[in-house]
């Protein structure tokens, strides 16, 4: 009898265990996914929120339709840009052209005309110059804000499936890194890329050759730097991140053989916690792909006004130096370094945090 | 073409009458040459417009052309101005007067690219 009422309390309780599971899941589920994606979509700037259009399309998973959409609210601006950077840099070839003429005419004036024509690429440039590594600071700043959002959010689906000390390593070392990143682009490598189209500038007037290797030694040493930083952090997600996931992994699965053993509600425990886990997978999936679609929102902009900047004017040194303008040409190609350096600088943050984010993302199929 | 054939013409004989001159009257070779060389000039002249008219319209696409490249036709002009210049008097064997004449140039070159300068300046005060 004994026997009998406690099978029959034992399936009225599994009965009700699974309903209310049913039930509850859907919501959970839907307050996972709203309340990541509202806090995702309001961490971006104005200018990311325009170029992402609907987040509702990162939400469902089209990764290929979301970056369709950043890149068809950009693609206006984006041209505009060129075209104005296109403008600055016929500037830049028409003065070599003209000093190309001066040179092969007069050659004792043509040092003058060398002064001439440094001031007047260096006021073509500089102004460019300075406005884009504003562009650069603002990408960084904003790139800090939306990770210190998006991270949090992925190391707690993380920590869901799992993967605890996976989650604290992604987050701390994005987080760190970033940080000491930003200081050190915003206190150290600016001004030397300022110092380095100063040398540049002083290389174009006085032809010292002493000036132009300092000059090379700045711009090796910021490329160096970031590559540094960059494998450091790869480095420690490398050796931390894959160890912190296998041993998470190996412990939920112990977790749920564990919760299989105990008798009659032993199953559904472990189905639970099993779709739990699918969930936070699921939802950490789609808030991930809002958060890539985020960070691209923030970036790709920029980066095409960077690599703008840099390609034109470069062409701009390259048919200069055709025409025989000689040290303009130089001077300009040596300039258009200066627009790639700060180019570096915004993708080496970018790549962190997007590193980090997919670290985070894999971390739930124990990878 | 045309331009171009009658003024090699013209400096051809120029050249020669001057050789011819330069022994028995080396001033008349002088202004001879002189005279020569200002209606070579007074030619180039009737080919600026085309030249002007290539800057209005760059004018009206670059917004920046007024102010960095103008300073810039001006430096070419008075570095190719100083350059006849400067080589006339050392022709008179007056290098002393060439090399004043070429100080001159370079004065106003710099003169003329000071509000590039200006700018520059401007820029990095901006930075900084």
């Amino acid at each position: 009898m004994k026997t009998v009422f406690r099978l029959i309390l034992s399936v009225v309780m599994c009965g009700w265990l699974t309903v209310c599971c049913a039930y509850a899941l859907p919501d959970t589920a839907d307050t996972l996914y709203e309340a990541p994606l509202t806090e995702l979509e309001d961490a971006l700037p104005k200018d990311a929120q325009e170029a992402a259009g609907d987040f509702e399309l990162a939400a469902s998973g089209d990764f290929a339709a979301a970056l369709g959409e950043i890149w068809g609210n950009i693609f206006k601006p984006a041209k505009t840009y060129l075209v104005q950077t296109l403008r600055s840099a016929i500037v830049v070839l028409v003065v070599c052209a003209i000093y190309a003429g001066v040179h092969v005419f007069c050659e004792r004036n043509a040092r003058v005309f060398v002064f001439c024509g440094t001031a007047a690429i260096a006021a073509a440039c500089l102004g460019k110059l300075s406005s884009v590594m504003t562009i650069g600071q603002q990408v960084l700043q904003e790139l800090t804000v939306f990770s210190k959002t998006l991270l949090p959010t992925l190391c707690a689906a993380e920590i869901m499936t799992g993967s605890i000390s996976g989650a604290g390593v992604v987050y701390t070392a994005v987080l760190f890194v970033c940080d000491i990143l930003i200081t050190v682009i915003s206190q150290v490598m600016t001004p030397l890329v300022y110092a380095y189209c100063a040398l540049v500038t002083a290389y174009c007037v006085c032809g010292n050759e002493g000036i132009l290797k300092l000059s090379r030694l700045l711009k090796s040493g910021i490329t160096w730097s970031l590559k540094l930083l960059l494998g450091m952090f790869t480095g420690y997600l490398a050796i931390s991140g894959v160890l912190a996931g296998a041993t998470n992994a190996v412990a939920v699965k112990t977790l749920k053989l564990a919760s299989g053993a105990v008798p009659l509600i032993g199953g559904v425990i472990s189905d639970a916690a099993e779709t739990v886990v699918a969930g936070a997978a699921a939802v950490k999936g789609v808030v991930g792909i809002a958060g890539i679609v985020g960070i691209f929102a923030i970036v790709l902009l920029p980066f095409i006004k960077l690599g703008v900047c840099y390609v034109l004017y470069k062409i701009a040194a390259v048919l200069s130096a055709m025409t025989g303008a000689g040290e303009l040409a130089t001077y300009a190609e040596n300039l258009s370094d200066g627009f790639v350096l700060i180019l570096a600088m915004c993708a080496a943050c970018t790549l962190m945090i997007l590193v980090g984010v997919f670290a985070a993302i894999l971390g739930a199929v124990g990878i | 073409m045309d331009v171009l054939f009658k003024i090699l013409i013209l400096a051809a004989l120029a050249a020669f009458g001057a050789l011819t001159l330069k022994k028995q009257a080396p001033e008349f070779a002088f202004l001879l040459t002189l005279g020569a060389g200002i209606c070579i000039l007074s030619m180039l002249a009737s080919q600026l417009p085309s030249i002007q008219m290539v800057y209005t319209f760059a004018a009206h696409y670059i917004p920046d052309t007024d102010e960095i490249v103008g300073p810039m036709f001006k430096a070419a002009g008075i570095c190719i101005l100083t350059k006849i210049t400067a080589e006339t008097c050392r022709d008179c064997e007056q290098k002393a007067l060439a090399a004043k004449v070429e100080l001159a140039g370079t004065i106003a070159c710099f003169a003329v690219a000071m509000p590039l300068f200006s700018q520059v300046f401007a820029q990095i005060e901006s930075m900084l």
